[in-house]
Formats: structure tokens, C-alpha cells, sequence
């Protein structure tokens, strides 16, 4: 199933894009798309995103059709679903 | 937040435009005239804060904004001008907050939030607004807004994106519910156009004047994210974190019913 993935903030700095569209298979969670889409653009955007034990880094927010998922709370994928993930930001 | 005043003439006559808006009236506007709001930092999301809540009618501003104008303001912090270079922010801001609102009341510090101020400045306020780039600064002034039960906007911008939300403590994610610990890749200075900065300015703004004058449905326990390539806003639900050491105990905030 197709799964779109978009970037926020300065994810999508060190990714180079907006957004991608990756692959998954039936069954598979947001947490194991995020994962897989770690490994895509080198180690400045995978430490972004997750700590050294693959686990989301505590202050990057993900949401699935307008509800924030929780790293703890496995949350199944469904076909043709748009993820959005952020990192923090500030004012000034 | 204190008991609502009636209005004068003069006010009537500067604000019969947002007088007529359904659900605000006179009863509104006299709580905008009783009400105390502390924005920390007058930058390019604070000062346009500022100038939005003076101009609204607000009867009580606090501010904190430490530092002296600088070039590298002026492409975004509104309440800064280039006549002010090298003299005191806060000083310049105060300013221009009186000439467009005369009658507003401000208490004016020239220093960031710190442990040393932080707990007054929020006991001084109604309702608080965040616009503060580092998150130190942030962290304390949400562990005072929950520790004192104060609603405060959160609100926040990047590149050619911004961020805006409501805390109520107990009620809603306190900001340590969303981001528990200091982000490490974060940075003082950050690529932002003061377009970007002033919009979420006027949605925080927005969200203060809702709170205080129980307008409409402010953001709370959602988050509104916009992005300015494409003009694309959502919102998304947002969630307390269980066990955050910062609201994990609160219950209930004085504006919001709880």
C-alpha cells in the first residue's frame, strides 16, 4: 500500500523535499514507516528523527489524519494515508 | 481576571467596528479593556502580538523583550524601527505600542523570562503568550502557566511555516507534553520571512482576544501548522503525555471551564 510521508520544519531542510511516497506493506505501522524512511537521507536527517536505538526522538511530533501518534501506541497504516512529522519549533 | 468595565465614548468610537462582531459586543470589549496579557518577547511573532491585542483594546500589556534594536530585526519585529538602532527594544516598543494605544497600560521589562522573573510576570497576567525563540525560555514559562492555572498561546514559526496553539493547563498538552525535553538540533537563529512570523502573530493574537472575551473556539488540545509554499493549514489533535512532570497533576485552568 502506497503511504505519503511529509516533512516539516527542518526535516524537510535536511531531506531536500517536501514529501515521499514509499511502499509498505499491508499491516505495517506508522512507527515502522518512519523507520524506513530514516534510513533514506543520511545521518544528519536520521538524527532528526530518531535517537540511537531507532526510537522517535522525544519532541518530533507525527500525525496520521489529524490525530498525533504517540511512539508508544503502535498505530496500524492504511492504504493511500498522508503522515506528516515536524520537529520543534520556536518564535523570535 | 477582573470584573468587566463599561465603556466610554471614546472607546465606543475607536472600536465600533469590532463592536458589531456577533458574539463580542460591549461585554467582550469591556474584557479586553479589564484584562492583563504578558507576551514574552516582542519580536517578529511578539511585537506583532502586541500591536494586534493594543490595537484590539486590550487594558493591560506585560512585556519582556531584553536587548538593544539591532540591523537584523527589522526584516521582521514590526514594533522596531530603524530610527531605534542600537537603544533599548523595549524602550522602542513601548513606544509604538502608545502612540497607536494611548490608553493602554504597560509594565515593561527589559530582560527575557528568567528564573528571577518568571513566576511575577505570569501572577501579573491574565492570559500569557509565548513567542520566545529559545526553548529554555519556553519551558519556564510553561511551568509557571500550569504551576498558576494561566491559558497560555503557544505559537511559533520556521522557514516559510508556523505553528499555533492554546494551553490550558490541566485541560489540554501543556508545551512540555509536547516536547519533553530541549530539542538539540534547535538554533537561536533560523531562516524565517517577518510575513511568516507576523501571520502567526495575528493568530495568537486572535486566540488571546478569544480566551479573554469567550469568543468562538480557541485551539485547545489542536494545533494549527500552516506553510506559506503552499498556503496549505491543517489541524491536528494533540495529546497530554502521560506521566509529563510538568501537568501530569493539573486539573482544570480558570478560563476554560474545566
Amino acid at each position: 500500500m502506497k503511504i505519503t510521508v511529509r516533512f516539516s520544519a527542518q526535516l524537510r531542510a535536511a531531506a531536500g523535499e517536501a514529501a515521499r511516497t514509499v511502499e509498505a506493506t499491508e499491516g505495517a505501522t506508522v512507527q515502522e514507516v518512519i523507520q524506513e524512511i530514516a534510513e533514506l537521507y543520511g545521518n544528519g536527517f536520521r538524527s532528526l528523527l530518531l535517537d540511537s536505538e531507532a526510537v522517535l526522538q522525544p519532541s518530533v511530533l507525527v500525525f496520521a489524519d489529524g490525530e498525533q501518534v504517540l511512539w508508544d501506541s503502535p498505530a496500524p497504516l492504511r492504504s493511500d494515508q498522508t503522515l506528516i512529522i515536524t520537529t520543534p519549533i520556536a518564535g523570535g | 481576571m477582573s470584573a468587566s468595565g463599561p465603556l466610554n465614548e471614546a472607546e465606543r468610537a475607536v472600536y465600533e467596528w469590532q463592536l458589531d462582531v456577533p458574539g463580542f459586543g460591549e461585554e467582550g470589549q469591556s474584557r479586553l479593556k479589564e484584562a492583563s496579557v504578558l507576551v514574552s518577547r516582542l519580536g517578529g511573532l511578539g511585537g506583532v502580538v502586541a500591536y494586534e491585542l493594543a490595537a484590539a483594546g486590550i487594558g493591560r500589556l506585560v512585556l519582556a523583550h531584553g536587548g538593544e534594536v539591532v540591523p537584523s530585526d527589522l526584516n521582521r519585529q514590526l514594533l522596531m524601527t530603524h530610527e531605534w538602532l542600537g537603544r533599548p527594544r523595549i524602550e522602542c516598543a513601548t513606544a509604538r505600542l502608545l502612540e497607536l494605544n494611548p490608553r493602554l497600560e504597560i509594565e515593561a521589562l527589559g530582560e527575557n523570562i528568567n528564573e528571577g522573573n518568571a513566576a511575577r510576570l505570569v501572577g501579573e497576567a491574565d492570559v500569557i503568550v509565548d513567542c520566545a525563540p529559545l526553548f529554555a525560555e519556553r519551558f519556564l514559562l510553561n511551568r509557571e502557566a500550569v504551576r498558576q492555572s494561566k491559558p497560555m498561546v503557544e505559537c511559533a514559526m520556521y522557514e516559510l511555516e508556523a505553528h499555533v496553539t492554546t494551553i490550558l493547563p490541566g485541560r489540554t498538552p501543556c508545551l512540555a507534553c509536547l516536547f519533553p525535553s530541549d530539542p538539540p538540533a534547535w538554533r537561536r537563529k533560523f531562516p524565517v520571512f517577518g510575513a511568516v512570523s507576523g501571520a502567526v502573530g495575528c493568530l495568537a493574537a486572535m486566540e488571546a482576544i478569544k480566551l479573554i472575551a469567550s469568543l468562538g473556539e480557541p485551539l485547545l488540545g489542536r494545533l494549527l501548522a500552516f506553510d506559506t509554499r503552499s498556503m496549505a493549514f491543517h489541524t491536528a489533535t494533540i495529546q497530554r503525555r502521560a506521566g509529563c512532570p510538568v501537568c501530569g497533576e493539573a486539573t482544570g485552568s480558570p478560563l476554560g471551564g474545566g
